[in-house]
């Protein structure tokens, strides 16, 4: 009974006005993209360019909604914590997004992608700390910021600081700089896929490689487009396995590697701290940093790719796939309105020092090279075909 | 010559206790525990919501479909 007790956070009653007003926002902007979509399909010029033209479609109206509401209005203090809350609400919509997909989808997609968020991931945080060594940065703060840019952001730099022992102010900065980045790449990015014509499954592999956030990410492929959110959640799913491996690996880089010869800044032999570190429980640190939630959505594939008759599928009318079909847009909706009133500019306004420097370049090393990846993989073999 | 180093420390410890008064960040245990709580709650909410659709989908569609629509 203490376990089921501790599953539920001891202020959840704080959070109750923001989750409320996230689901409110969340109901009219999905009734004014209903609204908008219907008058663009009746031929109206105004809703055409809106809807089409300029992409203001139910996410694009949800994060720009959100910021505004953030940070010109002001968000009452008593609405804060839900609206934190309603952020992971995207997650319960990743998972049922597990009966759009088959094994063979995993096998393809999830191979490619696999194989790309590998290279990505550990080719961003080897050069960024080969990077941070050039620039003089400290190891602690070179370590966060190849978890924070080579993997999940924000998790990644605070899964990763203790092991490098990254001091405060360097957290602040590389916090700022992924946060900075991840919205900026998550409103500009549809547009430039557009102007460069991606297909919907290439700007899906291009941003899960570019964007780290797992909300951003899937807030900016589903805004392009539903077969860009398809291959994105998917490639994603890949991605977000590896936040333990990252770890160890900045805590072999920086702590068990060259354990002997370092000495702290207080004078004391790094040594004895190194060997603290490599007797750390390394299974027992995986299985704390795993993301189990994505084990539903595997769960969810599996199922869909055993073809059960009484689950159906996504597409079997009055199948239990097909209801749950009806419900992970509107978990991605509540998602998508608290990441948009997250969004605040003055966090933002802290990426800074070294950390900027370093995110930035790894940043748009990431979206060139991604870039150039995609483009040479092509379309077919980053399509979902689904159940 | 002891005296400024002593200042030096002084500066240095001021330096690091208003980075870190300034620069809060999160425990990353507890971030953890949080995020690992978050996980389980999306499972479980996943969970009614594969049950919810067993036992009536077609009352879950037309909620989703129809209710929340009022345009």
């Amino acid at each position: 009974m203490d376990k089921v007790r501790g599953l539920i956070s001891h202020d959840w009653k704080d959070a109750v006005p923001g989750l409320l007003l996230c689901i409110v926002f969340a109901i009219l902007v999905m009734n004014v993209d209903t609204l908008l979509k219907s008058l663009d399909k009746a031929g109206v010029a105004w809703a055409n360019l809106v809807y089409t033209q300029m992409q203001i479609t139910y996410v694009a109206m949800l994060l720009l909604g959100g910021l505004i509401i953030r940070n010109v209005f002001g968000l009452p203090k008593v609405f804060l914590r839900g609206v934190a809350a309603a952020r992971p609400v995207v997650k319960p919509g990743i998972v049922i997004l597990g009966v759009h997909y088959v094994w063979f989808d995993v096998v393809k997609v999830g191979g490619v992608g696999l194989a790309l968020t590998t290279l990505f991931i550990f080719g961003t945080a080897l050069a960024v700390m080969f990077i941070a060594k050039r620039m003089g940065a400290s190891d602690g703060l070179s370590g966060i910021m190849a978890a924070g840019t080579g993997i999940c952001g924000v998790s990644a730099i605070i899964a990763t600081a203790p092991v490098v022992r990254a001091k405060p102010r360097d957290m602040c900065y590389a916090i700022g700089t992924i946060l900075l980045f991840g919205t900026l790449m998550l409103f500009i990015f549809p547009y430039i896929g557009r102007a460069l014509n991606l297909t919907e499954p290439q700007f899906g592999a291009w941003s899960a490689i570019a964007i780290l956030n797992t909300a951003q990410l899937i807030a900016a492929s589903e805004w392009y487009g539903v077969a860009a959110r398809d291959t994105a959640v998917l490639i994603n799913a890949a991605r977000i396995m590896f936040i333990p491996l990252i770890v160890l690996l900045a805590l072999w880089f920086y702590v068990i590697r060259d354990s002997d010869s370092k000495v702290d800044e207080n004078g004391q032999p790094e040594a004895a701290i190194s060997n603290q570190m490599a007797s750390v429980d390394k299974w027992q640190l995986i299985k704390e940093k795993f993301p189990v939630f994505i084990l539903g959505f595997f769960a969810l594939v599996i199922l869909n790719s055993l073809n059960i008759s009484f689950l159906g599928g996504a597409k079997v009318e009055g199948s239990v796939f097909w209801a749950m079909d009806h419900a992970y847009k509107w978990f991605f909706a509540v998602g998508f309105a608290g990441i948009g009133m997250m969004i605040s500019i003055d966090d933002m306004r802290k990426a800074g020092g070294k950390a900027f420097m370093i995110g930035f370049s790894a940043a748009v090393a990431k979206m060139v090279i991604g870039l150039l990846a995609v483009y040479l993989i092509g379309a077919e073999l980053l399509t979902v075909g689904g159940g | 010559m002891a005296v400024s180093e002593q200042c030096v420390k002084q500066l240095k410890e001021r330096k690091s206790q208003v980075e870190s008064e300034v620069c809060k960040t999160p425990d990353a245990d507890e971030v953890f525990a949080a995020e690992r709580k978050e996980d389980l709650n999306v499972l479980i909410i996943v969970l009614l919501v594969f049950l919810l659709c067993l036992l009536f989908p077609n009352q879950v569609v037309y909620f989703f479909k129809e209710v929340l629509y009022f345009v």
